[in-house]
């Protein structure tokens, strides 16, 4: 930093040594200040979006962040804000005192390093972008449907292999649902041959087949992975056809039929699949 | 996709990662102005092993006491640095900390189980984790007695007495009031909060920009066709995706289609090196150390998964014994 400004004075860091050099208190004051300014932002916004997220389960962190992390957004945002206090009130003091150049004075001297003080007004302008987009509403709302459709890898099904199962009970059935059942083999017989209603996203493939899916968030909307099930959709007497029907691809429907699961091919992996007709098929409200 | 959507889910991606990391870094960064101001330095050195080996295994293992996810990680490493804990110790637990962990470890197996490798993936991850974590700790304690500490490791990350000062007496340190030790645990901790917050904004906005265009059924497609060229590929991915440790096991499970092999590729390097981590790394290391610590890494998982790929594929059994031991 160039201390244009600046008186020498020896000072104790409080580390146990002396050294010497020049200092322009009313810019390191400034910039102690706009560190406890920035922090203390960061943390009145992780409260804002903490608090408004786990007392009304909605606001933007519900967009950004799966259920778990809200409470840590919160806790995070307190314990920055109380740190800010605790540094504001010691700045304070050391303001209002005759200046002792002591750890209370603040900047983290790295020793050895030099004292590039000016790097913090960078540094704000930086984390000062989250803030902006807080500010701004930003983000409000989640992935956009095309991206979320390129997401979803579809598989061919031989329609031959599946078994001719006749269903029984009516039960709603959520994707995490499935995806849970698809974790133990007993799961899976237990709930094979279900007549099962689940809601999804369309994503078309053939004139009888299409995979219905939605998204889970395990810990940010980075991580988001499809969970999904293949649709065949059986001849019926209503001589009715998917594409006549005039579904749009990210199309939100409801979908009741037979579950069963099916083994890929070359893999260990499970893929669950539910026969319908044509008449069990509707347009539903977005989830 | 039109530039306002591409816009909103670039905005989505990169405040999701930056607000899912934001408590871990606050966490991190109390704990490093407590070590700060409460751990003293005599202490740390008198427990640390002097050989270079055992040092790196208790670096490699110390995620199972101080578990913390690879952001938070940063700067409890750099006040440990400071506070005198050998470099490569250091780096073995930066390195091994957010993978070696109970709460890593938990999600990798509760992402995996339902694919009957439950088992197999955590000791793996672990393994494969903590392996390469100590090796790169070897490379580096060779590398540090050749160069020297001071032309490894940043200003603000040295330790007082490589930097020529002397070390802080233990008893001057208890004579401080309470609430000034308090006040000195609050400047440190912000200090590290604003020092590496900055370089995680940055690598969030980097990883979201990645991200936009980032062909993973791609990759999932050429894993199947082509499963030595998928190792590398997913390595890339890790690195431009910038998951949570946590997390990326879901990630990389739901490649449903892909080699054990490259799955494990992207779960053991994405803790030890994506594109953010890289800027904080810049915060500790300088270039020369940087540098040797990502290419140890990248060389040593490209080398341990193809020799994984191919073993597994003379003997299926590596990829389930699990299921031998089933009653």
């Amino acid at each position: 930093m160039d201390h244009v400004t600046g008186h020498d004075h020896d000072h104790d860091h409080g580390g146990g040594h002396d050294h010497h050099h020049d200092h322009a208190h009313s810019d390191e004051f400034l910039e102690q200040l706009l560190t406890v300014g920035i922090c203390g932002a960061f943390g009145i916004v992780a409260i804002l979006l903490g608090s408004q997220a786990v007392a009304n389960q909605s606001g933007m962190l519900t967009i950004m962040l799966a259920e778990p992390f809200w409470k840590w957004v919160l806790i995070g945002g307190v314990v920055l804000t109380l740190l800010c206090i605790i540094r504001g009130v010691a700045l304070w003091r050391a303001a209002a005192s005759p200046h002792v150049h002591d750890d209370d004075c603040g900047h983290d001297h790295a020793h050895g390093e030099s004292h590039d003080h000016g790097g913090v007004f960078w540094r704000v302008v930086v984390l000062m972008f989250p803030l902006v987009l807080f500010f701004l509403g930003l983000p409000n709302q989640g992935f956009s449907s095309e991206r979320i459709g390129n997401m979803v890898t579809t598989h061919d099904l031989d329609v031959s292999s599946l078994k001719n199962i006749e269903g029984r009970g009516d039960v709603s059935l959520t994707f995490n649902d499935i995806s849970e059942a698809m974790r133990s083999p007993d799961r899976m017989e237990a709930l094979t041959g279900t007549r099962a209603t689940v809601h999804g996203m369309l994503k078309p493939e053939t004139e009888r087949q299409f995979t219905l899916y939605t998204t889970k968030m395990t810990c940010c909307a980075a991580d988001m992975v499809p969970l999904k099930a293949k649709i065949v959709v059986q001849n019926d007497d209503s001589g009715g056809s998917l594409a006549a029907s005039g579904y749009k691809p990210s199309e939100w429907l409801k979908v009741q039929g037979v579950l069963q699961f099916v083994k890929l091919p070359n893999s260990e992996q499970w893929l669950p699949v539910i026969t319908t007709k044509l008449k069990d098929i509707e347009r539903t409200d977005p989830e | 996709m039109p530039l306002f959507v591409q816009i909103q889910d670039f905005v989505l991606t990169f405040t999701a990662i930056l607000w899912e990391a934001l408590p871990f870094i606050v966490l991190g960064a109390v704990v490093a102005g407590f070590l700060e101001e409460f751990l003293p330095q005599k202490l740390l050195t008198r427990l640390m092993p002097k050989s270079p080996l055992p040092a790196v295994i208790v670096g490699g293992l110390l995620g199972l006491i101080f578990p913390m996810c690879e952001c938070g990680i940063v700067v409890v490493m750099r006040r440990l640095l400071k506070k005198g804990l050998p470099l490569a110790c250091c780096v073995a637990y930066m390195l091994a900390g957010p993978i070696v962990n109970v709460v890593v470890l938990l999600s990798t197996y509760v992402a995996f189980v339902g694919h009957k490798v439950g088992p197999e993936m955590v000791l793996y991850r672990a393994g494969f984790g903590f392996l390469i974590a100590a090796i790169t700790g070897l490379v580096v304690y060779r590398l540090e007695r050749k160069s020297g500490l001071p032309a490894l490791v940043t200003p603000s990350a040295m330790p007082p007495r490589v930097a020529g000062l002397a070390l802080a007496e233990d008893d001057e340190v208890k004579k401080k009031p309470f609430s000034k030790r308090i006040g000195n645990v609050s400047s440190t901790a912000l200090h590290d909060f604003m020092d590496i917050t900055v370089f995680l904004i940055l690598g969030a906005i980097l990883a979201a920009l990645v991200k936009l265009w980032l062909p993973t059924g791609y990759v999932e497609t050429l894993s199947r066709e082509m499963p030595y060229v998928a190792i590398p590929a997913m390595m890339a991915m890790s690195v431009l995706m910038c998951l949570c440790s946590e997390a990326d096991a879901f990630v990389a499970a739901s490649f449903t289609t892909m080699a054990m092999s490259s799955k494990l590729a992207f779960l053991v390097l994405g803790p030890m090196f994506d594109i953010k981590l890289l800027l904080m790394y810049t915060r500790v290391f300088k270039l020369k150390l940087i540098v040797t610590i990502v290419t140890c890494v990248l060389v040593q998982v490209f080398v341990y998964m193809t020799l994984f790929h191919f073993l597994s594929d003379q003997y299926p059994i590596l990829q389930h014994w699990s299921e031998q031991l089933r009653p």
